[in-house]
This record gives structure tokens, C-alpha cells and sequence, in this order.
């Protein structure tokens, strides 16, 4: 190969001698950034790969988790996954992270109807908390058309009116961060830069999404025996429960199940009025299952944490949770896959209250501190 | 010649270990499970479909779903038999079957490595058995039958749902919305079907209940869930529950596959 070269070089020189010129500066160089690659990832290689498996277990009172698509979470990789989604990075012009739209302090949701990225563009839904999100096996995405939190992760990168970048390009800048090539290295025993990959990075988001949780509301000390309701969020504990017959019915167990606060199901809860099923201004899960009988329909959301995650619904069309629990009273707008247990309630302005007052008790702080941020100042959002 | 002997044993035991591995392996069967559903003499579709119902009024289901606990074959014609268990919980759920085709396959559900033989009837539980009605959603891995359908505030599973809509007053409005769900340990119930089932190796091995939704309502013109008098049941109307968790049973039939 290098006589072939020489060869041919010598050939152009006795031809043109200032063409050779060029191709012996353009060789020159290939052969320093080849020099250059190769010493990094040399240097790659010697960064110890010991990845440490993280002994994640459900909180007190919470159900096994489902399986994880690429088994366990390491020390290293929930590490990675954490600088990943607070970092800018991933974004088209290095202004908007994961965190933008999901803000620890907010329980992972972005406190907007909906949400909008840098240039006040707006994306037709509001951003669903990820709070217990390991849980979510049934789809995610208000629509759930994603099946995993890895294939969630692909999408908002590319979103024209979330992330708006390519993957080509967020994984160049990637590729070419000195501290991510170690995290990548250390999470996953890549052997050269390029082995760096938008599976990759999804699978580091994902790990560290499967890490937020939260278990330690108020309700959840009360399960646990360590703490008591005061007698008006006992009142609306009966009353969202419908347990008992003396009290009014709210019918929000029916789907909002604890201790997660969700079924997980697709329904619509009626808070739109339409003529016929293919009139919803947003078909949301139909979309995903060609359904008829999906259009409309929406995951439910949990409840954890509803006090930190206005305004609500899909749309955020409510601003409040008096809002809320007035939409619910008033039956909802009928329509054929109206989920029947939305229904007339019989509440009294009190029940409300109380009932807002159990709801409360479902706030809980403990997760959502943004971590500090461990990446140089220099090496941030490079492009 | 001690040494020997002993060769001669161990090399027979190692043999006669084999073949009885050999004869196990080759008589498990896997057992094809169907729950068909019907309204009267037509397929049970979801949605789309409105039913006719007592006092000329009409019905459309969006749910209608039951578990089904400790199925398994009997091995004589008499309820303390032995007995050999094909699972421990199913649930029962109508919710996806909106089509024509889906109501005409049924639920379907598959049960591994069964004993072949012959049995002499089948034993199914409706509703959560109490030993597994006392554990929550906290004990199963999702997904699972059992990761759902709790209610906390009652320390058990609704057994069983039928929820919809009804159209009380012929505007084909379908106003009313019906959402029964019944649980408790009261209203656990136990049919056996004494039949002749031949489980071999190489056959299709399918074993098929219909159930009938109309009869989970209507007992007779007389004995009917009217829908202009209640809509709703959280098993808070015992009477109501019970007519429910009795007629189920009764619903719920051998049929042969076709």
C-alpha cells in the first residue's frame, strides 16, 4: 500500500509538482490524525472497564420491577446516563438537555400546558413526569408508542420541536468529549471512541431513568405505619379509595392504583368533546394501534407527586387540581370509549377539599434534586 | 469381581434413571386453553357491538373480565380426586376482543408440560382463590394476572368487571354507564366439569369454556340487573354481588372445540 503511494506520488511529481505538493501534505496529515485516534483509543483501552452491578430493589411497599431489556443497572452506567441527561449535548444548538423538559425540582416535569423548546416552539403534549417510570412496561409516551425506556430515549433527540438534532452529529460531539469516552469506556468496555453509539446512549439514559423513583410520601410513611393522615386527608383517602359506602364515590382508584398511582392503561377520561371518535384534535394512542376505538385515549398518568406537576392532563388544559376534580365531577363528555367509570360524582365542595388534601399526601421531594454537575465547564454542550 | 458387580449395578441404575427421564419428558403435553365469549347466540365483541337487554332496553360493553384460579384435571369423576394443576391464575379479559374474528378465537392461553393420560374432568376456581386473594400486586413480577385489578383499601382483587354502557331510554345515546366490579372471598366460586379428556403426545390437546355475558345479567325476566335502577356495584351491594357472582358460574360452560 505505502510503495503503491510513493509510487504514484513520485509519478505525479515528475507530471505536476504542485498537485504533489498537496497530496503530500493532505497524507501528512491523514497519517497524524490517524496517529491521534489511535493514541486515544489506546488510551481508551487502558481505562479499567470493572463495571459495578447495582443492587436495585423495589422500595418498601412497591412491586418487583419489570425485566430490565439489558439486565442490570451499573454504578457506571446510571452514572453516564445521569451527566447524559442533564447535559445539552444532545441537542441540535447545545441549549436544551433531557432536563429541560424534565426538571428534578418539578418531579421530572417542565410545570408548561405544553412543552417548547428554545425558539418557543411548542410540541403538542406537556411532559410526563419520570418518576417510577422503571415501571412503565406497558408503552411510554403519553401514547405509549414507545416499548422501552431505550427506544423513548431515541426519539426527542431527533424531535424537530424537542431536541432537534441528528443522531450522527449528537454522536460525533460524543465521540469527541475526552471525559464521555472515559464514562463510555467504563460503562460499557468500548474499545475505540467510535464504538460509541445512540444505543449506547439511550442505554445509559435508561439506566438512570430506571433509578427515579418516588416511594417516601406521605402516603407512602403512612403505609408504612410511620406516619398518620390528619383527619381531613383520612377523609379523602376514603373518598378517592370509594372505600366506604358513607362517604361519596370520586372513582379515582379504578385507575389510579397504588402504589404507583397508575394502571398504566390508555383511556379517555372525557375532556374533550367530539362528535365522533375521529373529531379528537390529538388521536393519541389510536395513532399507535390504528384503532378506532383508541382514538383519544391517553396512558393515565400518576398521581405522585400531582401537587409539583401542574397543569395537567395530556394537554395540560387544567390549571389546577380544583380544575380537575370539577372535570371529573361534572361525568366527562360522552362518547363511545369514554372509560365508563368516569361518571357523575356526588362531591361536596368539602369532599373536594379533603380530597385535595389526601393528594397531597402524595408529594414527595426526595428525588427530585438535580445532581451537580461533574463535567468541566469547557467540555459542556461542546457541538 | 466385587468391582465388577458394582459397575454392573451402577451402570443399571444410570440406565433404568434414563429411561424413566426419558419416558417423563416424552408424556408432558402442552394444553390449549380457550375462553370463548357470547352474548345470547351472538360472538361477544367490545365496542362495537350493542346487545338487546331486558325491558327493551340495549347494552354496549367496553370490559367484561373475570380470573380464573386453580384450573386443573381431574383424574376420577368426583370433586376430591387427585388432581393435576394446569395453572394458578388466569385472567379472563374481553377488553381487546372488538372484532368479529377475535370474538370467534376466543381468549386463548396455553399451559406447558402437562401429564398426559386420561382425566375424567376439568375444575376451575372463578374469581382470585383466598390464598392468593390475601397476597397484593407486591408479589408479582409485572407482567402477571395478578399485577392489577387490587383494591388496597380492601386487601383484595375484583375478581371480576363488566363495564359499559347502556341506552335506557332508546336515543341511542347509550347515557348510562354500568361499571360492576365485584371481589371478596364470599364471592369465590368452584365449578367442575366431569368429562372424559384424553391428553396424548402428538394430538391437539384443547380443552374450551364459553361464557355467556347475558346470563351474568339476566336470570330471568323477572331476575335482571335493571340499569334504570343501578348502574354501579363496588361489591358494596352484596345482594347485587352475589346475583353477579352466582350467575357467573352458571355462565360459564364446557363447550367442545370444533
Amino acid at each position: 500500500m505505502a510503495v503503491a503511494l510513493i509510487t504514484y506520488i513520485y509519478k505525479v511529481w515528475q507530471i505536476n509538482k504542485q498537485s504533489s505538493i498537496g497530496l503530500l501534505v493532505w497524507l501528512l496529515l491523514f497519517c497524524v490524525s490517524c496517529r491521534t485516534a489511535n493514541n486515544a483509543d489506546d488510551a481508551l483501552v487502558r481505562v479499567a472497564f470493572h463495571p459495578d452491578t447495582i443492587d436495585l430493589r423495589p422500595p418498601i411497599g412497591f412491586p418487583p420491577f419489570p425485566r430490565f431489556p439489558y439486565g442490570a443497572l451499573t454504578k457506571q452506567g446510571v452514572a453516564l446516563g445521569r451527566q447524559l441527561f442533564f447535559d445539552p449535548i444532545l441537542s441540535g444548538d447545545s441549549t436544551l438537555s433531557c432536563s429541560s423538559c424534565h426538571q428534578p425540582q418539578l418531579a421530572f416535569t417542565d410545570g408548561l400546558a405544553l412543552s417548547q423548546n428554545k425558539k418557543g416552539k411548542q410540541s403538542k403534549r406537556s411532559a410526563p413526569s419520570l418518576l417510577n417510570v422503571v415501571y412503565h412496561y406497558k408503552g411510554l409516551f403519553w401514547d405509549g408508542r414507545a416499548e422501552t425506556l431505550e427506544q423513548q430515549a431515541f426519539e426527542p433527540v431527533t424531535n424537530p420541536i424537542e431536541m432537534a438534532a441528528t443522531w450522527p452529529e449528537v454522536i460525533r460531539r460524543i465521540q469527541n468529549h475526552p471525559t464521555y469516552r472515559v464514562m463510555f469506556r467504563q460503562a460499557f468496555g468500548i474499545q475505540k471512541k467510535t464504538d460509541i453509539d445512540s444505543l449506547l446512549v439511550t442505554r445509559a439514559l435508561a439506566q438512570y431513568e430506571r433509578t427515579l423513583f418516588s416511594a417516601n410520601a406521605k402516603f407512602d410513611q403512612v403505609m408504612r405505619k410511620e406516619a398518620e393522615f390528619t383527619p381531613t386527608e383520612k377523609r379523602g383517602w376514603t373518598i378517592f379509595f370509594d372505600a366506604s359506602p358513607n362517604l361519596p364515590f370520586s372513582e379515582c382508584n379504578h385507575c389510579h392504583i397504588d402504589p404507583l398511582f397508575t394502571n398504566l392503561a390508555y383511556e379517555n377520561n372525557g375532556i374533550q368533546q367530539v362528535n365522533r371518535l375521529e373529531d379528537f384534535p390529538d388521536p393519541g394512542r389510536g395513532a399507535v394501534t390504528k384503532n378506532r376505538n383508541d382514538l383519544g385515549k391517553f396512558v393515565v398518568p400518576t398521581l405522585r407527586n400531582i401537587s409539583l406537576t401542574a397543569p395537567y392532563m395530556h394537554d395540560g388544559r387544567f390549571r389546577t387540581l380544583e380544575e380537575v376534580i370539577d372535570h371529573y365531577a361534572s361525568g366527562g363528555h360522552l362518547a363511545d370509549n369514554l372509560n365508563p367509570n368516569v361518571r357523575v360524582l356526588k362531591l361536596q365542595e368539602q369532599d373536594k377539599k379533603d380530597l385535595i388534601a389526601f393528594l397531597h399526601t402524595l408529594t414527595d421531594t426526595t428525588g427530585c434534586t438535580p445532581p451537580e454537575n461533574k463535567l468541566k465547564k469547557n467540555e459542556n454542550g461542546s457541538k | 469381581m466385587k468391582t465388577g458387580m458394582g459397575w454392573v449395578l451402577s451402570w443399571s441404575l444410570v440406565l433404568m434413571f434414563a429411561c424413566t427421564e426419558k419416558k417423563d419428558t416424552a408424556s408432558k403435553v402442552d394444553v390449549s386453553f380457550t375462553v370463548k365469549g357470547v352474548y345470547g347466540d351472538q360472538p361477544l365483541q367490545m365496542y362495537n357491538q350493542n346487545y338487546p337487554y331486558e325491558a327493551g332496553m340495549k347494552i354496549r360493553l367496553q370490559n367484561f373480565q373475570f380470573y380464573l384460579s386453580d384450573i386443573v384435571l381431574l383424574k376420577e369423576s368426583r370433586d376430591d380426586a387427585d388432581s393435576v394443576k394446569l395453572t394458578e391464575i388466569v385472567l379472563a379479559t374481553f377488553r381487546n376482543v372488538q372484532s368479529l374474528d377475535a370474538a370467534n378465537k376466543g381468549l386463548s392461553f396455553t399451559f406447558k408440560d402437562i401429564p398426559a393420560g386420561n382425566y375424567k374432568g376439568l375444575r376451575v376456581g372463578i374469581g382470585v382463590a383466598p390464598r392468593l386473594n390475601a397476597t397484593s400486586p407486591n408479589s408479582y413480577t409485572p407482567p402477571h394476572p395478578l399485577d392489577d385489578n387490587y383494591w388496597s383499601w380492601a386487601l383484595g382483587y375484583v375478581f371480576s368487571k363488566i363495564e359499559g354502557n347502556a341506552d335506557i331510554v332508546g336515543d341511542g345515546k347509550f347515557a348510562e354507564k354500568l361499571t360492576f366490579h365485584i371481589g371478596g372471598n364470599d364471592f369465590y366460586r368452584k365449578k367442575t366439569y366431569f368429562k372424559d379428556i384424553v391428553l396424548q403426545p402428538g394430538a391437539a390437546n384443547h380443552l374450551q369454556l364459553k361464557v355467556d355475558l347475558r346470563k351474568v345479567l339476566v336470570l330471568d325476566s323477572n331476575q335482571f340487573v335493571d340499569f334504570r335502577k343501578v348502574t354501579q356495584d363496588h361489591t358494596n351491594d352484596k345482594v347485587l354481588a352475589k346475583f353477579i357472582a352466582d350467575n357467573l358460574v352458571n355462565a360459564l360452560e364446557w363447550q367442545s372445540p370444533l
